[in-house]
């Protein structure tokens, strides 16, 4: 394994806080959720297990958190067929499938399916029609919700990136901030009857 | 549709600019070098952008020099001092330049459509060169605007659909940058979503006029819903950034990982803004 302190970004001499927070940032980014129908989810999925045993091999006493793998598979499914295809990227035979089901049979869960090959496929503008129509055809089903709310959430735009804008980069104090604080020290000595910096 | 593709400036620290010039200036002496001075006008910051990312996943170093601007004598400018990685971004620059000049000359008349062919002829020799050297690309952009060309014949309506050609042709690009199968998959990607990116981008800036003058669009049946720009077209944009971004995320960046994060988490963002004045 490369190097776990390299794999979360900390220095060697970081404190437990941070390694934690390095690893929260991480786990967020590469986490399952975010690339649901997502058709590099398998190379995330392996980004997210090198960064849980780097982490465990750090703290070396917590249990790592378990990747749930972006899986599709449901008991309860009528597609199941379907679902292990879409799984294993194979677009081309899961949308063979799903246009030979005949339009009366085409159920909210079709709808989900259909909606997640056409996301994978990069056809995000109907992939957003056909999840729309699975929750409207079954309004509580999470895993349906999920996936529209996931679209509608980036399409709000403000996808986090690492690059700081602006602000303080790394300092929090410039020779303004300084200044300022002796000023202000000097002030409230002089009013107790002392006297910090004796020409102001 | 050409230009979407470029770093947020305000955000870039001085060193990250002066790289990412470097490498728009590099790119100019390579296309004159290898394809004679008039193959510079097909410059522009998309393939500084695919340069980039070429050598941001190659791991040998990247030194600059200061020399003499090619275009203006009295300008000196910052050069990489080795050019390889930038020999595939010239091919696919000549070879785009050529195949938007066959497909002008089909939809122009007149005056204009002899102007075209005139040019057509200057590049006539550039374009064999870098098809000889990079046949791969040849025959995506050729593939690129077959499909092109089909889809404004049936006057497709599906911002998907009309977004296709495009978005495989850019994701096919984006792969000759590796040789490994699991970056080839990633670039793959992300070339997708960006090819998405730039093709409903330029159908949204140019929806109105198309309008106007009665020429293709696929987005004209989205044009109905008067807040079209807001309800359809940015969010889909946003979606496509996102993607790129998250593609991006999971390559193996050797260098230039600033200025890609700038392009991408800034750029895109930007880009949109100012283009459709949202």
């Amino acid at each position: 394994m490369k190097d776990p302190y390299e794999i979360l970004g900390v220095s060697k001499n970081a404190t437990d806080e941070e390694i934690k927070n390095a690893y929260r940032a991480l786990a967020r980014k590469y986490h399952p959720d975010s690339y649901a129908d997502n058709p590099l989810a398998d190379l995330a999925g392996e980004k997210m297990k090198e960064i849980n045993e780097a982490y465990d091999a750090i703290m070396n006493t917590r249990k790592g958190k378990k990747s749930k793998g972006g899986s599709y598979s449901n008991p309860n499914s009528k597609f199941s067929d379907i679902r292990e295809l879409i799984m294993q990227n194979r677009l081309d035979d899961a949308q063979m499938l799903l246009d030979g089901v005949p339009f009366d049979r085409r159920d909210a869960e079709w709808y989900f399916l259909n909606g997640s090959v056409l996301y994978k496929r990069g056809w995000f503008n109907d992939a957003y029609s056909s999840f729309s129509t699975a929750v409207r055809l079954e309004p509580n089903n999470p895993e349906y919700r999920q996936a529209l709310a996931n679209m509608q959430r980036q399409g709000a735009g403000g996808f986090n990136g690492p690059y700081r804008t602006g602000g303080n980069m790394g300092g929090s104090c410039t020779g303004c901030d300084v200044c300022q604080g002796l000023i202000c020290a000097d002030c409230c000595c002089e009013c107790l009857g002392g006297d910090l910096i004796r020409c102001c | 549709m050409f230009g979407y593709i470029r770093a947020c400036k305000p955000e870039m620290r001085i060193k990250e600019f002066e790289m990412y010039k470097a490498v728009y200036c590099s790119l100019c002496k390579e296309l004159g070098k290898a394809y004679g001075p008039f193959a510079r006008l097909t410059l522009s910051y998309d393939f500084a952008f695919l340069a980039i990312l070429n050598m941001s996943l190659k791991k040998d170093g990247c030194t600059l020099s200061k020399k003499m601007c090619t275009c203006n004598p009295l300008k000196k400018c910052q050069y990489l001092d080795d050019r390889s990685d930038l020999s595939m971004p010239a091919a696919a620059a000549m070879i785009m330049l050529y195949y938007k000049l066959l497909d002008n000359i089909d939809d122009e008349k007149g005056i204009k459509r002899i102007g075209y062919r005139i040019v057509k002829g200057v590049y006539s020799s550039a374009h064999k060169k870098a098809a000889k050297q990079y046949p791969e690309i040849e025959y995506i952009f050729a593939e690129y605007i077959k499909g092109q060309k089909k889809l404004e014949r049936e006057n497709c309506q599906s911002a998907d659909a009309a977004a296709d050609p495009t978005a495989k042709a850019l994701s096919a690009v984006f792969e000759i940058c590796s040789d490994d199968d699991m970056e080839k998959r990633v670039l793959s990607r992300m070339g997708y979503c960006m090819g998405r990116y730039i093709y409903l981008l330029d159908a949204a800036c140019d929806l109105l006029e198309d309008i106007k003058k009665d020429s293709y669009n696929p987005l004209k049946s989205y044009a109905e819903d008067k807040d079209y720009l807001k309800n359809m077209i940015v969010p889909q944009l946003y979606i496509c950034a996102a993607e790129v971004a998250k593609a991006m995320e999971l390559l193996d960046i050797k260098k230039f990982k600033n200025i890609l994060d700038n392009i991408i988490y800034l750029g895109l963002e930007d880009t949109l803004k100012k283009e459709l004045k949202v």
